[in-house]
């Protein structure tokens, strides 16, 4: 698998690619600056992009910016962000193009090799994952949104789950209940916020939009 | 009928005297309009001005034989409540800006700070005078209309009884009513000009005193946060940094001889590692939350508001980033704002407004919570205004009992 790496504190960029490397993955670029970062992303158009937010020149979120501008360009390209801080309010625009495979996690989550290549594999096949700092902020909050203060607290854990980027299995494993329990509840979840099955895939994106978006 | 009477009217003035009905309906509310605050303002300047002016001779004249270790902070608090009232009316009726130039708290008691502020003496003047002032420019715009309504309504019933004044009395009114739209605002703004001659501060040397404790506060506030910062690192992320390196170091001993163990050490290692992370992305984010570093104000705001329990609208004008001292300044100071509301006031929606007004940017926290806000409540609000105060910034908290609550956090930036 095909990965454009950004991050400009070469430590961590070594032991990024270190890691990457050692689990399958072919990092075919590791650039340290934005716009390098949107050159590499349009010409390799990488399987995944795994990128710092926040990349020189200005040090702001050169990393956000850089991916968002590919993915207006390549619709749906995979971008997997990390960040020293998560901030809600960047999750909600990462996802707002509703395409799906995107992430966003905290640094810490390298420590954890496991679970941080699953996260870029979930992201590569396309699919949501979101770091639990990002869900337990907006769990905080009242729910404003009708659709989802329906739900009953079974769901809305199946939802965060989701939210997560955990497949069916690991929010079995998670909650302790079957695999089919947890389709029945995705299910309901599904139709109590009005999610058609036409949708299909992309039902997995918007429920977690919807759950983002509870404003 | 009357109602007729009042539309012939409107019909009646505009064919004498030119203008439109619209406006002269406009000129209609403006008198009504002055006659009300006139009224007000008469009122206050009798039945608070004058027990006040007594209950203020009185202390002072007790004060040599030790009856006054209470009631001085009492009287001159509600003395300053006053002169903070006139000074809210001036500004939102006139436009008039009357600065409250008044020393700040420093070590000193309560009465001695009270007694050595040339602001309190200042206050007294206006209160005195004001009495009388405002009670006659207050009474002003309501007796125009008086005289207006009677002079030119009472024609008639002079005329019946064969009186030969009613010529006179019917230019009077006339004069009166004509006068009474222009004269009434006029009125109103000369009391809130007399109030500014008063009660605006003029005196370089009290601006620098007030320079001279704002500054050495603002420094303490900068010393205490540094002390803070020393203290979470020391017992936070140091700690738990050197945690991290015994872990590793106890594996690396035990890998060969036991790898169970040193491999339980190492998962201990990463937990550390992950823990001294968050403890200091919660310090950096009290220090300068990196979404105001990277956006600005106004999508900081936004993203406070996005993680709030209770919808909060954000509606922000500003198109520039701020200076970034001032720009944390108001950040911080709204958050604070916004953290009360979370905590004390019950309120179901929220609203932070930020706007430039010249050369000043304003921001207005607004609750429809239960009120009763108060910057002397609590800490928080109090070191806001600390910090806008190095700026030369304000802070002012309006919220009735009942609700709604308005802070309003000003901050020059040119």
């Amino acid at each position: 698998m095909r990965v454009v790496l950004a991050e400009d504190q070469a430590l961590l960029r070594d032991g990024l690619v270190r890691l990457l490397s050692a689990h399958d993955f072919e990092v075919v670029a590791a650039v340290e600056t934005g716009p390098d970062l949107l050159d590499a992303l349009l010409a390799e158009r990488p399987d995944v992009a795994v990128a710092d937010i926040r990349l020189p020149p200005t040090f702001k979120n050169e990393g956000l910016a850089a991916t968002l501008e590919a993915r207006r360009r390549v619709p749906g390209l995979p971008v997997l962000i990390l960040s020293q801080h998560v901030e809600p309010l960047y999750a909600r625009e990462l996802l707002s193009d509703s395409a799906g495979a995107v992430g966003y996690l905290l640094k810490d989550r390298v420590s954890n090799v496991r679970s941080f290549v699953d996260a870029v594999r979930t992201v590569a096949g396309g699919g949501t994952t979101m770091d639990p700092e990002v869900i337990a902020q907006l769990l905080a909050r009242r729910s404003r949104d009708e659709r989802l203060s329906s739900l009953t607290p079974r769901e809305r854990e199946v939802l965060a789950a989701m939210a997560e980027g955990h497949a069916n299995a690991g929010i079995a494993a998670r909650l302790v209940v079957t695999e089919k329990a947890v389709s029945k509840h995705i299910n309901t979840i599904f139709a109590k916020l009005g999610l058609l099955p036409d949708l299909d895939g992309n039902r997995r994106v918007l429920a977690v939009l919807a759950f983002l978006d509870a404003a | 009928m009357a109602d007729d009477e009042g539309t012939d009217l409107m019909a009646w003035l505009p064919r004498v005297f030119g203008g439109g009905a619209a406006q002269w309906r406009v000129r209609a509310a403006s008198t009504a309009l002055a006659a009300g605050r006139g009224l007000v303002l008469a009122l206050v300047s009798l039945l608070a001005g004058v027990p006040l002016v007594v209950a203020t001779v009185l202390t002072l004249g007790l004060m040599p034989i030790g009856g006054g270790m209470l009631v001085p902070p009492v009287i001159g608090g509600a003395v300053r409540g006053l002169a903070n009232w006139q000074r809210g009316i001036a500004r939102s009726w006139s436009g008039i800006v009357i600065d409250e130039p008044y020393l700040p708290r420093s070590g000193r008691g309560r009465v001695r700070w009270l007694l050595g502020d040339p602001g309190t003496w200042r206050d007294l003047l206006w209160l005195v005078t004001n009495t009388a002032v405002g009670l006659t420019l207050g009474l002003l715009p309501l007796t125009l209309v008086g005289w207006g309504v009677v002079g030119a309504f009472a024609v008639p019933g002079l005329v019946l009884s064969d009186s030969a004044f009613w010529p006179f009395g019917f230019g009077i009114g006339i004069v009166a009513l004509l006068l009474a739209p222009f004269a009434g605002p006029t009125l109103i703004r000369a009391q809130a000009q007399y109030s500014q001659l008063l009660l605006d501060s003029t005196d370089v040397g009290e601006r620098i005193s007030t320079l001279t404790v704002t500054r050495e506060r603002v420094s303490d506030d900068a010393e205490a946060e540094m002390r803070r910062i020393e203290r979470d690192l020391h017992d936070g992320a140091q700690a738990r940094l050197a945690a991290v390196g015994l872990s590793l170091g106890m594996a690396e001993d035990l890998v060969r001889a036991n790898p169970d163990e040193a491999i339980a050490l190492l998962a201990e290692a990463r937990e550390h590692s992950g823990a001294a992370l968050a403890e200091l992305r919660s310090l950096v984010r009290g220090i300068l939350p990196p979404v105001l570093a990277e956006r600005g104000l106004g999508d900081a705001l936004r993203a406070l508001a996005y993680a709030s329990p209770i919808p909060v609208e954000v509606r922000s004008d500003l198109t520039e980033r701020l200076p970034a001292p001032r720009e944390s300044a108001l950040y911080f100071g709204i958050a604070e704002a916004l953290a009360n509301v979370l905590k004390h006031s019950g309120a179901a929606r929220g609203r932070i407004d930020v706007f430039r007004r010249e050369d000043r940017v304003i921001a207005e926290v607004w609750d429809d919570g239960s009120g009763g806000a108060d910057i002397a409540g609590g800490e928080g609000l109090a070191g806001v205004r600390r910090r806008l105060a190095a700026f030369d910034g304000t802070l002012t908290v309006d919220s009735p009992a009942g609700g709604p609550t308005t802070v309003t956090l000003e901050v020059p930036c040119e």
